[in-house]
């Protein structure tokens, strides 16, 4: 009886309390375009509490009831003030304005780094990724992301990601929540993502929050814009490369908008012309006699489209509809006359061939402002890539005085993934001190890795029609979650979290608990240590050609054989914010990975009829490093320098003999110095410079007469071996490059255009792509290296209305 | 190249040229080392194949060493035998001195202008066959096939590793030139074992899994009697001839088997561009090659 009348009184001191405070709620955007501002500090200067806007601009701060001064700041913003009475709820609307002034802010617009329980991660303005000079002047956030530390290239122009010494598949690529498969073009030289569509790109290499999980080394989440609600607009831009256009404004002023942006190369039209010339210039085809010819065409192109719908039900309720379309494909489509003196006959043969690969996503997407302190996000997702290379052949013979004849040849390599997903998503702010998140979701995948289909038919014998490979796998992969945002004191504060995730296999189910843990205690006013540890399980594989990325590489899921791979991330760091807003952070962080898979030895990864479970082996991984970042956000000239020093290695029981080996892209030291300095409205420049010790590749160093045969004797065959001493062994050469940019404006009433100078490569680096022997004129063998870019200028005009 | 043409103008054209050049090898040691090739049992005498490798710079072709120091060393490091050179880098034992079951050898091997190289292994002891059964049927195309099973007794709690082949031995009288000819050659055989190694399996006369040799290791069948059978794929023209099949079955080293298979698989995808790298197993210590050996037992019949 006592217990129960002591739980009652310290429930009614709860409630007691409760009804002392109010709690102020809304969403925080962009007057000029109705865009959310995500991450918007809102601050009430009397009492010292504060919060940030999550994904879709909404806030909840609930304070003491009293009379409050909130500001509401963002960088690149004006502040808003408001001043309350404090006696009951309010719900706000904030509209911020672009700052018109090139003048340093020395406020602090958003959270600094120091204050921020979010460690290992950062954020890119499109402002940033925009002026900055790029790959023949394709602005790209995967080109801009690798200049940080943390984050390697891989291959030159590649647009992969290795984060922390993690594999290409082991980062969770989200557009608007949505997973990407393969976020590259043209063989990995562009991504998929067109940075007019985009809103804000957050990228997370540790101290992993528990609302996200399933890939192990990084977050890359990317959140599009909504479409402007206001006015209509549009940009776009026409480069050497490729052309793009985004139109954006309101079906219903204030309640539904739409953003659309296309890209398309046209290279393949550049080259036509030439392959026309060549076709009249090159003879006849097989054969002799009359009437031969051979005409070929071909090319290669990428387009993609991002889409997305959004209308406003009530001030407390959103839905959205998004959506992203993309294909590369490279053709290559001849016909071939000819006709025999034997038999005079005539045979035509037609063939097409190529490959291509794409990615489609969907999202629907319902928001809705539960309670003043609640928010919660319904999503339903689809996503698919899909590759297939391959090709069809005809052929039809006429005879002057015989029935023709004819076959058909299909032949087809196709590789993909496709997952139906939905989720539910709460955002519950109680009080200042605490900001929770839960939620949890479902996603179906159905898996391709790898499916050979051949027809044959001819008008002589019955046909094949047989398809073989891997079948078609698939899974349920879910999760729950629950996060609290901590703030104990002033000075100490927690991210702690729970993440819970499964894969349904068809037999076999994998469970998995992920703690989650970040900590940030201020030493001064400007200055905090902080610590994270994550695990983090994946339930994908990536099987990559262990020399270079291809679209061949398979997406395979965890299945009854094959376990999921798992990780863990310590990371430890200091961050500071120094005069004139110059951040400096400085980490240290140790991750294992298990279950790791690869290719065994031997084995063909392309074309085989072999499941691709029978292919691959299992080990572990490890890497460890120290990054060191200085960032200047604001102000005329801005940017960072960023340093990495890390290693990362593989270890699997039968490759390398079971020894330990460096990873493929382990790299010692890596540079990244990103600045812009704009001189007035009208000019700025851009530079980038970027140093990398060499990537670990295999090299055989001997050869050597070995022995085929079962015991050594006078007439014993002996056959030449490559002798490859240790994986990994050898050290391409440091790579380094300089990237300048000069960005032109002109601003009429309703037209901006902007022309855009590059030099990709400036002092025209010979950077090694690949390393091959070869033997000389005089009877020598050099090692060689192939580069792929020298120095390349590009142009682009860019426009806005 | 014809296919690749729009490929290479699309992609001459981002680049506007790709470049080539030399650069200097940055490897530590390119300099020849000793390779030895030593792969014994205990039916035959110690012998060794010496050569020198080829740095990856090097354009010299291969060559033998013939004035190389090659000594064997047991347990104890007391010297066993020293090999001496028969002729293009060969070196063998005197006759007699073969290598024993259950013992563990080492070999090192000098040579003027080269690092010094040793090799150590371990050889089991002999796993007798200790039942042989045969079939005869006829295949597809109405031959006649002999179908044989071997069993034996696979030692319990050790990894074992085996290499089965046979051979056709007897002599074979050329009536039309009156002459004797003294036969011992291997012969190609078929098995669907599901334990049997198959990087050196090939198709051969309607057979898919077809071998000159058979490996297998003892994952799947620890301490168990292991019945193996496999089809001696040419008996039709060998069943009328008075010869006599010769089944070896050895009981090998783990690095013995590693080489085998590692060097099956280095065959098989040296030019598949496909494939993904094999390094060949080798347990030469300052250079290359292998040194390792087996314990055989045998069970002759007669075809």
């Amino acid at each position: 009886m006592k217990s129960i009348l002591f739980i009652l009184f310290l429930f009614s001191l709860s409630f007691h309390s409760f009804s002392q405070k109010f709690t102020i709620s809304g969403t925080v955007r962009d007057l000029a375009s109705g865009e959310p501002i995500i991450g918007a500090k809102v601050f009430d200067i009397k009492s010292k509490k504060g919060t940030l806007s999550n994904d879709y601009g909404f806030f909840s701060l609930t304070l003491p009831k009293d009379s409050v001064y909130l500001r509401v700041s963002y960088m690149g913003f004006t502040a808003m003030e408001y001043q309350m009475d404090g006696s009951k709820n309010t719900a706000l609307e904030v509209d911020l304005n672009t700052i018109q002034e090139l003048e340093e802010v020395t406020v602090n617009a958003q959270k600094n780094i120091e204050e921020q329980t979010q460690m290992s991660s950062f954020d890119v303005s499109i402002e940033k990724i925009k002026a900055l000079p790029v790959f023949l002047g394709e602005k790209d956030i995967i080109k801009t992301i690798q200049l940080f530390p943390g984050v390697q290239s891989g291959s030159e122009g590649s647009s992969g990601i290795y984060v922390r010494g993690g594999g290409q598949d082991q980062n969770l690529m989200l557009l608007d929540g949505v997973p990407i498969y393969n976020a590259t073009h043209l063989f990995g030289f562009f991504s998929i993502f067109n940075a007019d569509a985009i809103n804000k790109v957050t990228m997370i290499k540790g101290g992993f929050p528990a609302r996200y999980g399933g890939r192990l080394s990084s977050v890359l989440d990317i959140r599009m814009k909504e479409g402007n609600m206001k006015k209509f607009h549009g940009e776009g831009s026409i480069g050497i490369i490729s052309s793009k256009l985004s139109l954006e404004g309101p079906i219903i002023k204030d309640k539904t908008s739409f953003i659309i942006s296309g890209r398309r190369t046209y290279v393949d039209l550049l080259a036509r012309p030439f392959i026309n010339m060549r076709n009249r210039n090159q003879g006849g085809g097989k054969g002799e006699g009359p009437g031969s010819s051979s005409t070929q065409t071909g090319g290669y192109y990428f387009w993609d489209l991002n889409a997305k719908i959004n209308h406003k039900f009530s001030e407390t309720s959103r839905l959205y509809l998004s959506g992203y379309f993309g294909r590369d494909r490279f053709y290559n489509d001849g016909t071939n006359e000819y006709t025999t003196d034997v038999d005079t006959s005539t045979t035509v043969e037609n063939s097409s061939n190529g490959l291509r690969w794409g990615n489609a996503i969907a999202a629907i997407r319902w928001n809705k402002i539960i309670t003043p302190k609640l928010f919660m996000n319904v999503t339903g997702t689809y996503s698919q890539y899909q590759f297939r290379v391959g090709g069809e052949s005809e052929s039809t013979t006429t005879y002057p005085n015989a029935a023709s004849t004819g076959q058909n040849l299909i032949f087809n390599y196709d590789s993909g993934i496709q997952d139906w997903g939905a989720k539910i998503d709460f955002d519950y702010r109680p009080n200042p001190n605490h900001t929770i998140k839960f939620g949890l979701g479902d996603t179906y995948h159905t898996f391709t890795p790898g499916v050979n289909q051949i027809q044959l038919s001819n008008s002589v014998t019955n046909g094949i029609d047989t398809t073989f490979g891997s079948v078609q796998q698939y899974g349920h992969e879910h999760w729950v979650y629950f996060e609290d945002d901590w703030e104990v004191s002033n000075r100490l504060k927690f991210n702690l979290g729970i993440h819970f995730s499964g894969f349904k296999a068809s037999q076999e189910w994998y469970p998995s608990i992920q703690p989650r843990f970040s900590a940030r205690y201020m030493l001064t006013e400007n200055s905090s240590i902080k610590a994270s540890y994550s695990s983090m399980t994946q339930f994908l594989h990536l099987l990559t050609n262990p020399t270079i990325g291809l679209p061949t590489d398979l997406w395979v899921p965890v299945t009854d054989r094959v376990a999921p791979e798992y990780s863990n991330q310590f990371a430890l760091g200091y961050a500071q914010t120094l005069e004139k807003g110059i951040q400096f952070s400085v980490e240290a962080y140790y991750k294992d990975m298990q279950n790791l898979i690869a290719y065994k030895e031997g084995v063909s990864f392309f074309g085989s009829d072999e499941d691709w479970q029978n292919k691959i082996t299992v080990g572990n991984g490890n890497s460890y490093g120290l990054e060191l970042l200085v960032e200047k956000k604001m102000g005329k000239t801005s940017g960072w320098i960023g340093y990495t020093l890390s290693w990362s290695n593989r270890q699997f029981d039968s490759l390398n003999f079971g020894n330990p080996y460096p990873y493929i892209y382990d790299r010692r030291h890596d540079i990244g110095l990103a600045i812009t300095h704009k001189f007035n409205e009208k000019v700025d420049i851009g530079l980038v410079w970027v140093f990398g010790s060499g990537y670990a590749t295999t090299l055989a160093q001997q050869t050597y007469l070995g022995v085929n045969s079962l015991s050594i004797g006078p007439n014993a065959p002996y056959e030449p071996i490559e002798h490859i001493e240790a994986r990994n062994d050898y050290r391409m050469p440091a790579y380094h490059r300089l990237d300048i940019g000069v960005n032109l404006h002109k601003k009429k009433k309703n037209w901006e255009s902007t022309w855009s100078f590059g030099l990709y490569n400036a002092y025209s680096r010979q950077n090694a792509f690949y390393l091959f022997f070869e033997e000389g004129d005089n009877g020598t063998r050099t090692l060689n290296q192939l580069s792929l870019f020298p120095i390349l200028p590009s142009v682009s005009y860019s426009f806005k209305f | 190249m014809k296919n690749l043409f729009p490929l290479l103008l699309i992609f001459s054209a981002l680049t506007l040229s790709n470049c080539t050049k030399e650069i200097e090898f940055d490897a530590q040691d390119i300099a020849p080392r000793i390779v030895v090739n030593s792969l014994f049992t205990n039916d035959s005498i110690w012998a060794a194949h010496i050569s020198r490798s080829v740095g990856v710079l090097e354009t010299t072709s291969y060559t033998t060493i013939d004035d190389a120091n090659v000594n064997i060393f047991d347990a104890n490091a007391n010297l066993v035998t020293t090999l001496t050179h028969q002729g293009n880098g060969l070196y063998t034992s005197p006759t007699g001195l073969t290598p024993q079951a259950n013992q563990s050898y080492t070999i090192e091997a000098s040579a003027s202008g080269y690092e010094s190289v040793n090799a150590s292994n371990s050889i089991p002891s002999a796993v007798p066959i200790y039942q042989l059964d045969t079939v005869t049927s006829t295949n597809s195309d109405g031959e006649t096939i002999l179908e044989a099973t071997i069993t034996f007794q696979d030692p319990q709690n050790i990894s074992n590793y085996y290499m089965l082949e046979v051979y056709v031995t007897g002599t074979w009288i050329n009536e039309w030139e009156e002459d004797t000819i003294e036969i011992r050659e291997p012969l190609q055989i078929s098995c669907d074992d599901i334990n049997v190694e198959t990087v050196n399996r090939f198709n051969f006369g309607g057979f898919e899994n077809t071998y000159l040799y058979l490996m297998l290791k003892d994952q799947n069948f620890d301490g168990e009697n292991y019945a193996l059978t496999f089809t001696v794929i040419n008996y039709a023209e060998l069943k009328d001839m008075d010869l006599f099949g010769e089944i070896r079955l050895v009981n090998t080293s783990e690095e013995y088997f590693n080489y085998l298979k590692s060097f099956n698989m280095y065959q098989r995808t040296i030019n598949n561009p496909f494939a993904t790298p094999v390094q060949v197993y080798s347990n030469v210590n300052n250079g290359m090659g292998i040194f390792a050996g087996g314990t055989l037992t045998s069970w002759t019949v007669q075809f």
